[in-house]
């Protein structure tokens, strides 16, 4: 039980981590196509 | 002083691309007369253009200042060291984020292939087996559909 507790942890991690660098890339993307 | 291509789009669809002389220490833009006369010239018949200087990446927008002279907002200069690579891992470029969807959708097959595995070996499914390779599987489709939005690249 506790392996796979922590199996669902990190994938979430890994995918929320992701989720988040994915998020500022399209944000910088933006600011520097708008020139902000 | 630098030179800098500068693009000029009005409303009705003409783009003038030209270059310019730029003074990065100050922003400072410096035209050349013949961009002026086709400017003045557009004004006559257009709305006010979107006016942009490329720089390092970075489309600045450039300013017609209460004198005359135009003038762009330099942006900030890149860290170094570390801060810079955990700058490159927080802010990817859109390849670096396909490359990332890429990596997330191996890590979501190996996911589901342990899934397979795990029951195919498993003698008897009882609530640990179940409990064990649910979350396989949640964590593979998770993964697959984080891939899949990175894949986006918009």
């Amino acid at each position: 039980m506790g392996a796979s507790i922590v199996t669902l942890v990190l994938g979430v991690s890994i995918a929320a981590f992701f989720m988040w660098t994915n998020h500022n890339g399209q944000k910088r993307d933006r600011e520097r196509d708008w020139g902000k | 002083m630098k030179l800098a291509k500068v693009k000029v789009e009005y409303t009705g669809g003409t783009t003038i691309t030209e270059r310019v002389t730029l003074d990065p220490a100050t922003g400072q833009v410096l035209l050349p007369p013949r961009l002026r006369a086709l400017m003045e010239k557009m004004d006559e018949s257009e709305c006010s253009p979107a006016f942009g200087l490329e720089y390092k990446g970075f489309v600045l927008p450039v300013a017609v200042l209460a004198d005359g002279t135009y003038q762009v907002s330099m942006p900030a200069e890149p860290q170094s060291g570390i801060r810079q690579v955990l700058n490159a891992v927080a802010y990817p470029s859109k390849d670096q984020r396909q490359q990332n969807a890429r990596y997330l959708h191996t890590l979501s097959a190996a996911s589901l292939g342990g899934f397979v595995g795990y029951v195919h070996t498993s003698s008897s499914l009882d609530f640990q087996t179940i409990v064990g390779a649910t979350i396989l599987a949640v964590v593979g489709v998770l993964l697959w559909y984080v891939g899949f939005i990175g894949m986006k690249g918009d």
